[in-house]
C-alpha cells in the first residue's frame, strides 16, 4: 500500500511539473491509485515498482485485455520520478515489456500520450497515431510545440 | 434520448476502421454494438445517397462537458464543407471540452488548433510483432536481459 501511495505522490510532482502530461487534482491521483491498487490484484499483471533504498521512485507495467475489436490487447503505463529520468532506465523497461508481449502472444499495442520523448520514438517503433484529441484546457500545450516531432 | 440510424455505424465503421489490417473479423457488429448504445447529445447527419458526414456531442470520459464526435468522407467537398460549418457553430456557441479527430483527418486538426485548442493526446495503436521487430532492429539486443531474451 505504500509502494502505491508512493507512485501516486510521484504522479502528483510530475503532473505539478508538466501538467500537459495530466491534471495534478485530486480526484484525478485518487482514481490513479484505485486503479493501480486494481490492475496489481490481478493475475496477468505486470507491474514493477522501481524502488531506492528507502521509497519507490518509478513504476511501469502493461495491461493485458481480450477486445473485442482489436483481438488480444495490451498497453504500458511508465512513471520515473524526476531524479531517474533520463538514465536510459525507459529502455530497459520497454525491453522486459516487449518480452512479455511476445511471450502472451500480444496482437495490438494501445497508448496514448503528450510526452514529447515518446512521441520522438513513435516513429522508430512503427506506432501509428490513430486519434488526437483536443482540449480547451489552458495548461496544455499546442500543435506548435509538437510540430518537429508530428508529420502533419 | 436522441435516436441514432442504424446504418449510420456502418458509415463509422467505414470512416474509423475499415482497411486497419489490426482489426479483428468480427468488428462490425462489436462497433455497431458500441455505437447505437452511445449517449448522444446532439446529432446531425450529411446525406445524400449515403452518409458523407455526421457529427455529434457526446459525453466526455471526464464528465466536465461535452465532446464532438465526427467522421466524414474526405472525397467530399460538400460533406467537408457542411462539417467546417457545423463544427464553428458549435464551437462559436458551447463550450466544447473534449474534441477527438481520427488521424487520416489532418485539416481537421489544423483546424481546432487554430481555434486555440491544445493537444491533449495522441492516440497510437501498433502490432505488437512489429513493435518488438523494431525495438530490436533500433535499439541494441543487450538492451534485453538474458534471463528474458529469447532470441
Amino acid at each position: 500500500m505504500r509502494d502505491v501511495c508512493d507512485v501516486v505522490e510521484i504522479l502528483r510532482h510530475e503532473f505539478t511539473r508538466n501538467p500537459h502530461h495530466g491534471p495534478n487534482n485530486k480526484s484525478f491521483l485518487v482514481e490513479m491509485k484505485t486503479m493501480i491498487e486494481k490492475e496489481i490484484e490481478k493475475d496477468h499483471c505486470q507491474y514493477v515498482f522501481v524502488n531506492s533504498l528507502e521509497r519507490v521512485i518509478g513504476h511501469f507495467g502493461a495491461f493485458l485485455t481480450e477486445d473485442p475489436l482489436w483481438g488480444r490487447l495490451s498497453g504500458f503505463h511508465f512513471m520515473l520520478h524526476e531524479s531517474i529520468q533520463r538514465t536510459g532506465l525507459l529502455s530497459f523497461m520497454f525491453s522486459i515489456l516487449l518480452t512479455e508481449l511476445e511471450d502472451r502472444d500480444v496482437l495490438v499495442v494501445v497508448g496514448s500520450t503528450t510526452h514529447k520523448a515518446i512521441i520522438k520514438n513513435f516513429g522508430k517503433l512503427k506506432r501509428k497515431p490513430f486519434i488526437y484529441t483536443f482540449s480547451n484546457n489552458e495548461d496544455l500545450l499546442g500543435l506548435k510545440e509538437f510540430s518537429k516531432y508530428l508529420d502533419l | 434520448m436522441i435516436e441514432v440510424p442504424k446504418d449510420l455505424a456502418k458509415f463509422h465503421f467505414k470512416c474509423r476502421y475499415a482497411g486497419n489490417p489490426l482489426l479483428i473479423e468480427g468488428a462490425f457488429n462489436e462497433v455497431e454494438n458500441r455505437f447505437l448504445k452511445k449517449e448522444f447529445l446532439s446529432l446531425e447527419y450529411f446525406k445524400e445517397v449515403y452518409y458523407l458526414a455526421y457529427i455529434g456531442k457526446i459525453k466526455s470520459s471526464d464528465g466536465s462537458g461535452a465532446a464532438i464526435f465526427f467522421d466524414y468522407d474526405i472525397k467530399s467537398h460538400e460533406a467537408r464543407s457542411w462539417m467546417k460549418k457545423k463544427i464553428q457553430q458549435i464551437l462559436n456557441h458551447e463550450i466544447i471540452n473534449i474534441v477527438e479527430v481520427y488521424h487520416e483527418y489532418i485539416p481537421f486538426i489544423h483546424y481546432f488548433n487554430e481555434f486555440g485548442y491544445k493537444l491533449r493526446r495522441i492516440q497510437t495503436l501498433s502490432s505488437a510483432k512489429v513493435m518488438i521487430k523494431e525495438f530490436k532492429k533500433n535499439y541494441s539486443l543487450t538492451i534485453f536481459p538474458s534471463r528474458y531474451y529469447k532470441g
